[in-house]
């Protein structure tokens, strides 16, 4: 059985308990155990009803049957009683016609009975006999005769209003309303009533009448009247008919209706409830899923809302389709009237309103009715221009002309003849303009482009032809003008800032590894992460940035701030210049254009550089020295032009004289080397001019420079990025970095985080100290009397010991229902308050301690 | 014409169809601009549903709990040109549609037009078809 909730809970099994005494069966107590045990699992088959109405009649009949016949009982077949539904109604054919043909599709539906059946209420014996005797005494005039209908649709509508007003009528029945009150609240549109949704339809979309395809056929195809002219015609006379049946049945409906269970006064035991409901316990819900469903009901009555009144465009749209079929076939009446009008009277022409023209597509006109027009107009033109140039023409003109006249309008005027006159000439350009307004430039001057090329008006397309040379420059436009934006953008990100970096806009990769000597071991290159360091960027340029740090000025948002990057220097402020220097990476540049020297072009793009290149040559000298010489490649004019060299440089610096420059194998480049060099080199002079040269001002420039130039303290790197002090590559650097600052973050933050652990801590001890020293106060003072010999001894040691005892007291806090300690803890507490006191006036302390226990 | 015409006739009958003409004008051209206001409206319609659903496709998501993190988990209502059924149910303005298409060649109608005009052509030739083969 699979059901354990239900099947087990009947069946459990009891616990033995020495209470209870057994019963001992045997064998012969029991009359077939197997038979017994079927029968148990028979009991647990599930019904499939509520547990509550599983006692009901006729399933219990059915179950013990069906248990008695397994167990071998003979019985009858029990059922559980079912109506009747195999009686065949021979007459119903008469009363009910069948007009339905099965469509060959499903049938979809979606209406409710309701919407279907129409007017609710049903005539009867009674009402029919009513109405027979009321339409015959109104006589002949069937404008005064009620049909059927009508007379349900009055009913129904009585019926309802005193339903709906008068709910509790049945206690009262004579109390019913009077045929003037009904009629105030009948003729009031309800809103509640299906209906209504059609009359609400019937107005606003302004069809009359508003039918469905749901709506029943009017029994003598006649539609009934509106409700408010039935009632002016019928309404009284219904009206005494229906109260009199009506007060007859004690205030219920007249007609029939469903016996619904009123759910303030449930009776179970009402066998003609029909529809009762089912009694479940609610779940429980919290506020938020409360608001929600109110959320989404107003959402679900939005959105049906918003489809309604999509749907009642829809049907807006189809009335307007009916309304404009209706027009066209007006239109296509009054069209044959018109012809046959036409004929009768003999009237030719004015046929433009009997098409129906296609719609003129206005940019491309009808070409032959162009072609007809443009002909007739220069026919027209031509006979006048021959008239006029009869006498002074000789006739050989004449004849041209005459050619001419039987030429195609638009061969005249691309055939791009030389006119004779001045008149033809005017002609041919005003036929050009009339063929080819859309056309620019080139068109009005066909001849020149296409010369033998004859193409009707309407084939000639309406696009500018464009050359390859306007594409290209287009596209060249087209990326100088992406490169500049880029180049504006990124520089709208420095907004604010002033860009110290290494040309920030033009990005060039002139990666270079440095001198080789650098490397010792070339087999350990993959693996070194120092190799990484080992490239630079070869055209770095230093700015000196003293020049802007030491300028206390301060740069303001509004500042653009441009420097020199040679010489660190402020340049100026351009405010209006939007655009970065544009270096031009592939040659010429646009800003350059009108530069035609190709050289001082290149040098105003160059970029400077600090650093002076050098060869290297490294040689054996005497006694086995290494030296390495290194030659200046170029000649920097920078050096040049500073204004502290006096006097020219020598020659010898540059191109073919090389400086020796000593150094040890083994030993870094040391200041040592480049003293002897300079003093070497200013040796030289100094035998010139037979200056001292500790005197000379100008040497110990010149070996600045010389030092400058020359001398690397360390094996090349770029001063100004502290990540190669090291040697360490810049993302090394970086991630280390990094994660020094975490660490140090993450201690400081572990640090206030216990500093905040220990605070708290002590706040609650100060707090269980506080309520320790409450209660033990109150104890004390009894205590203290009691244990007076006691606490004297105690009381030198209780002024040092004070501290301890408490702190041991709130350490043994945990501890306390331990039945002893906290009495001395509490003890020492006491004590501890009244401190030395206690032990100085010896014998008064008792009163003295419980003043100072009550006080506190 | 049963009875005498006359040039008086003739232009009466003239004047009527220029006023017939042009209100049928006019009818055009309110049905074109509702037929574009019905478009419009029922692509808010259709876009406005797409979480809780719409009278086409049913209001699944309105049932299901919606919590935080399941209003991401439920399913988003796509909507295609197969539930637009009301701007699409005239078949004036499904030529419309395609022949704006057919200038463009953009937009995501051009498939479903094409396909809904599929449809008609074969519900055309059905209704073609069943009758020869009844007879």
């Amino acid at each position: 059985m699979v059901l354990p909730s239900s099947a087990g809970a009947r069946f459990r099994q009891r616990k033995i308990s020495v209470k209870h005494s057994l019963p001992v069966w045997k064998q012969r107590d029991i009359p077939d155990l197997e038979l017994a045990e079927q029968q148990r699992e028979l009991q647990q088959f599930e019904t499939g009803v509520e547990k509550g109405e599983e006692e009901e009649h006729h399933l219990q009949a059915v179950i013990n049957a069906s248990a008695a016949q397994i167990q071998g009982a003979k019985v009858e077949q029990v059922y559980i009683p079912t109506p009747d539904a195999s009686k065949v109604w021979k007459d119903a054919g008469k009363y009910y016609h069948q007009k339905f043909t099965p469509p060959t599709s499903y049938i979809r539906f979606s209406a409710t009975v309701e919407d279907t059946v129409g007017c609710p209420y049903c005539i009867d014996e009674e009402d029919e006999e009513f109405l027979k005797s009321m339409n015959e005494e109104a006589g002949s005039d069937t404008e005064n005769k009620c049909s059927e209908d009508e007379f349900e649709l009055v009913a129904y509508r009585l019926e309802s209003v005193v339903n709906e007003k008068q709910p509790f009528l049945k206690l009262n029945p004579d109390e019913l309303m009077s045929f003037q009150e009904i009629k105030e609240v009948a003729l009031v549109p309800d809103k509640t009533d299906p209906s209504d949704v059609a009359r609400t339809l019937e107005n606003q979309l302004n069809i009359h009448p508003f039918k469905t395809l749901l709506d029943a056929e009017p029994t003598n195809g006649k539609q009934p009247r509106p409700l408010a002219t039935l009632f002016k015609l019928f309404g009284q006379k219904i009206y005494n008919h229906w109260r009199q049946r009506r007060i007859k049945r004690l205030g219920e409906p007249v007609f029939p209706t469903v016996k619904l269970e009123d759910p303030s006064q449930k009776d179970d035991n009402d066998p003609y409830v029909c529809f009762r409901r089912r009694e479940f316990r609610q779940a429980r819900k919290t506020r938020r899923t409360d608001t929600q469903g109110a959320e989404r009901l107003q959402l679900f009555y939005k959105d049906l809302k918003h489809a309604r009144s999509l749907l009642f465009m829809v049907a807006e749209r189809e009335v307007q389709r009916m309304e404009h079929l209706k027009q066209e076939r007006e239109v296509f009446n009054l069209r044959c009237q018109i012809k046959n009008v036409k004929r009768e009277l003999g009237i030719k022409g004015e046929d433009e309103d009997l098409v129906t023209h296609k719609k003129k597509r206005i940019p491309v006109p009808d070409p032959e009715q162009i072609k007809e027009q443009q002909r007739l107009q220069q026919l027209e033109r031509e006979k006048a221009l021959a008239k006029d140039s009869k006498k002074k023409l000789s006739d050989k003109e004449k004849s041209k002309q005459k050619l001419e006249l039987h030429l195609p309008a638009s061969s005249s005027a691309q055939g791009g003849k030389s006119g004779t006159t001045p008149q033809q000439i005017l002609l041919q350009q005003q036929l050009a303009e009339q063929q080819q307004a859309q056309q620019q430039g080139a068109a009005t001057t066909p001849a020149s482009i296409q010369p033998y090329v004859k193409l009707p008006s309407s084939k000639i397309p309406d696009l500018d032809l464009t050359t390859v040379n306007t594409v290209l420059q287009d596209k060249l436009e087209g990326i100088k003008k992406a490169v500049a934006d880029k180049l504006s953008k990124r520089k709208g990100q420095d907004d604010g800032w002033v860009n110290f970096t290494d040309d920030p806009y033009n990005p060039y990769f002139d990666i270079a590894t440095y001198d080789d000597n650098l490397l010792q071991e070339r087999s350990h290159l993959p693996y070194s992460s120092i190799a990484s360091s080992l490239y630079e960027v070869e055209k770095s340029r230093e700015i000196d940035f003293s020049n802007i740090l030491n300028n206390n000025k301060h740069f303001g948002h509004e500042d653009v701030v441009k420097i020199n990057a040679a010489t660190g220097q402020l340049m100026k402020s351009d405010k209006l210049n939007h655009l970065p220097e544009f270096y031009d990476l592939t040659g010429q540049d646009s800003d350059y254009a009108d530069l035609d020297d190709d050289t001082h072009h290149s040098d105003k793009n160059k970029l400077s550089i600090s650093e002076t290149v050098f060869k290297l040559r490294k040689r054996v000298g005497r006694n086995g020295k290494l030296w390495i010489d290194r030659k200046r490649v170029k000649e920097d004019s920078w050096f040049k032009d500073m204004d502290f060299l006096d006097y020219e440089p020598s020659s010898s610096e540059s191109e073919n004289e090389f400086e020796p420059a000593m150094e040890h194998p083994s030993s870094p480049p040391s200041p040592v080397p480049s003293h002897t060099e300079a003093e070497n080199n200013s040796m030289t002079k100094q035998e010139k001019k037979r200056i001292n040269v500790y005197d000379s001002h100008s040497d110990a420039k010149r070996r600045l420079i010389s030092r400058f130039e020359f001398d690397r303290d360390l094996p090349s790197y770029q001063p100004l990025d502290p990540s190669k002090l090291n040697q360490i590559g810049n993302q090394t650097q970086a991630i280390r970095f990094g994660c020094m600052l975490l660490t140090k973050a993450y201690d400081n933050m572990h640090h206030i985080r216990q500093k905040q652990i220990e605070q708290h801590q002590q706040r609650l001890l100060a707090q269980q100290k506080l309520q320790k020293q409450q209660q033990a106060a109150a104890a004390a003072a009894a205590a203290a009397i009691q244990d007076q010999t006691l606490g004297s001894d105690d009381g030198g040691m209780v002024g040092s010991n004070g501290v301890v005892g408490v702190s041991g007291d709130v350490s043994s806090k945990s501890s306390v229902p331990r039945s002893q300690s906290p009495k001395v803890g509490l003890k020492h507490v006491a004590q501890k308050q009244l401190g030395k006191k206690m032990v100085s006036s010896g014998p008064s302390k008792g009163t003295k301690g419980k003043a100072t226990a009550k006080s506190s | 014409m049963p009875e005498p015409t006359s040039k008086n006739e003739y232009d009466k009958l003239k004047k009527k169809l220029k006023e017939s003409l042009a209100k049928k004008k006019e009818l055009d051209k309110k049905l074109t601009k509702l037929e574009e206001d019905i478009f419009n409206k029922e692509t808010k319609y259709l876009s406005d549903g797409i979480n809780h659903g719409n009278i086409i496709k049913g209001f699944e998501n309105f049932t299901k709990n919606v919590s935080g993190t399941s209003a991401s988990r439920t399913k988003k209502i796509q909507f295609t040109d197969e539930d637009r059924i009301f701007s699409l149910s005239s078949a004036t303005y499904v030529r419309h549609l395609k022949k704006i298409n057919s200038g463009q060649a953009t937009g995501s109608l051009n498939s479903s037009v094409a396909l809904l005009d599929d449809d008609m052509e074969d519900a055309d030739s059905e209704s073609n078809n069943t009758p020869k083969k009844k007879k």
